[in-house]
């Protein structure tokens, strides 16, 4: 009995020390990862992970195999996916010109089959099944879901290089999101009936911004009445963060959350510089975490109890890690130069998305087709953004 | 009671050996789950479904998950855990063995009496 108890607490305490010794220092074995993962020009993770997605878009059955398991979940990812993709290779293509006639072929199919989606299926088929539960507030239906990241895919190719058929486009989107916002007490469009969010209505406004720098148009004085608004009717009081979604009246409809705040934060910087940055703060204070040298994010903040959905992907309950919260958190920490953030999530990327190469090409297991676009959008994010802050032309 | 210890601590529990054989058990078993291609069901972590049973792709990426973590978190525990263990006991059997040597008193101040 003595000499089991001894061996019981001999190997306890090796195991303790064992522990000491392996949990700090797991994190060198990532540390070459969270290097590669965004660099000058386009990083070797980010050219992986572009291979892929064009592999996609150039095999047909490949792309139909992989949408119709995005669509089985939610069809929102699928427009998602083509979204943060035609985003990324705007910037790709500004990061790389000789890379850039391929990126705008691949954006002009990936434009044009949206667009015919959109307009021969409608725009439910791009929403989740409860957009059809009651009637959008302002007719016709529309949803500013898909007018602005449409809006910011025709702006981000347009800024790559100039296209005389999508000028229009833009314009024409840009006049119906202004016009539908205007109408708001909130000067906010319906994503969903009687569900405004923040994350679209913040999409459309650096839209709007980009038309600006393309078309000569002046969008300034709607995004500071915006933000004035947002300051003062969106706000959560307990955090000083942005609520994601709210009714008509701006009754919230959820506690802020980072799967939404992170890239709320980013299209702010075209909008607000300002608030951005104090977004970016306050979200940081909220929602990141670092432990042993791995970082993530949390959905929610520390006040409000988890909850894990289709936004959030799964929660690990304990840490909290949120996997939507945290795939989002790059974009928020490249934008804003957040190195240690960035590579401490960079490290967790590839520790725990389970990074899976073949043939030159790179897909997270754990994420799906919308979520590594999300990832490789974070991985070149930057130049579109310069470029809107230029003159206009 | 000695019969229930037995059962919850057989010969050779939390020794050396003990922490190694699991250590490589959890690292073959996690090379099983990889060679059989369980990764792709961890994207269950994202919310979307691979093939066709939503059931069952959430049975295989949970058991990969658990594997892997166990492989990339428990396994080199244990296997320094055992390295540790292994490395005291030659400390202590060095020591034994030398312990003589170097506590005995010296043959020479025995010697050196008048």
């Amino acid at each position: 009995m003595k000499a089991l108890l001894l061996r019981v607490c001999s190997g306890g305490a090796a195991l303790v020390v064992a522990a000491l010794i392996w949990l700090p220092c797991l994190h060198f074995f990532y540390r070459s990862a969270a290097v590669n993962f965004r660099t000058a020009g386009v990083s070797p993770e980010a050219k992986a992970l572009t291979a892929r997605h064009l592999h996609l878009w150039a095999d047909a059955d490949a792309r139909t195999e992989e949408l119709v398991r995005l669509r089985r979940s939610d069809a929102e990812w699928d427009f998602m996916g083509r979204s943060f993709f035609v985003w990324s290779l705007a910037n790709i293509g500004l990061r790389d010109p000789a890379s850039a006639p391929e990126c705008l072929k691949v954006m002009d199919q990936i434009i044009g089959q949206t667009l015919k989606l959109e307009r021969e299926q409608g725009l439910y088929f791009f929403l989740m099944p409860y957009a059809k539960a009651r009637p959008f507030n302002l007719e016709p239906p529309r949803s500013l879901f898909l007018d602005s990241e449409i809006a910011l895919m025709l702006a981000s190719r347009r800024l790559l290089q100039e296209s005389p058929e999508y000028g229009p486009l833009l314009r024409d989107r840009v006049d119906l999101m202004v016009s539908r916002m205007e109408q708001s007490p909130l000067l906010s469009a319906e994503s969903y009936p009687d569900e405004y969010w923040v994350f679209d209505n913040v999409a459309a406004l650096a839209a709007m911004r980009l038309a600006d720098r393309l078309d000569g148009t002046d969008h300034s004085a709607l995004c500071r009445r915006w933000v004035a608004v947002a300051r003062e009717k969106l706000i959560d009081k307990e955090t000083g963060l942005l609520v994601p979604r709210f009714a008509r009246d701006g009754t919230p409809l959820d506690s802020p959350r980072s799967s939404s705040l992170w890239f709320i934060a980013h299209c702010l910087q075209l909008i607000d510089p300002g608030f951005a940055r104090e977004q970016y703060d306050k979200a940081k204070k909220e929602f990141a975490r670092e432990l042993c040298g791995f970082g993530y994010a949390t959905e929610y903040p520390r006040s409000v109890p988890d909850q894990s959905d289709i936004d959030s992907g799964a929660v690990i309950p304990g840490l909290r890690v949120s996997a939507g919260g945290s795939g989002l958190a790059l974009l928020g920490a490249a934008s804003f130069g957040d190195e240690d953030y960035l590579r401490a999530l960079a490290r967790t990327l590839h520790f725990a998305a389970f990074p899976s190469y073949r043939k030159g090409a790179l897909k997270y297991c754990a994420s799906n087709q919308a979520g590594d676009a999300a990832i490789l959008y974070a991985a070149v994010v930057g130049p579109v953004w310069e470029k809107a802050r230029e003159a206009p032309k | 009671m000695k019969r229930l210890l037995h059962i919850l601590a057989p010969a050779g529990f939390f020794s050396a050996r003990y922490f190694a054989t699991r250590a490589a058990g959890l690292c073959v078993l996690f090379a099983l789950a990889h060679l059989c291609g369980l990764r792709e069901y961890t994207t269950l972590l994202s919310g979307t479904v691979e093939g066709a049973d939503m059931r069952t792709s959430m049975i295989l990426g949970s058991i990969y998950l658990l594997l892997y973590f166990a492989a990339v978190l428990v396994a080199p525990v244990l296997a320094l855990a055992a390295g540790i263990l292994r490395l005291c006991q030659i400390l202590r059997g060095a020591s034994r063995t030398s312990t003589p040597a170097i506590l005995a008193p010296p043959p020479l101040a025995a010697s050196s009496r008048p």
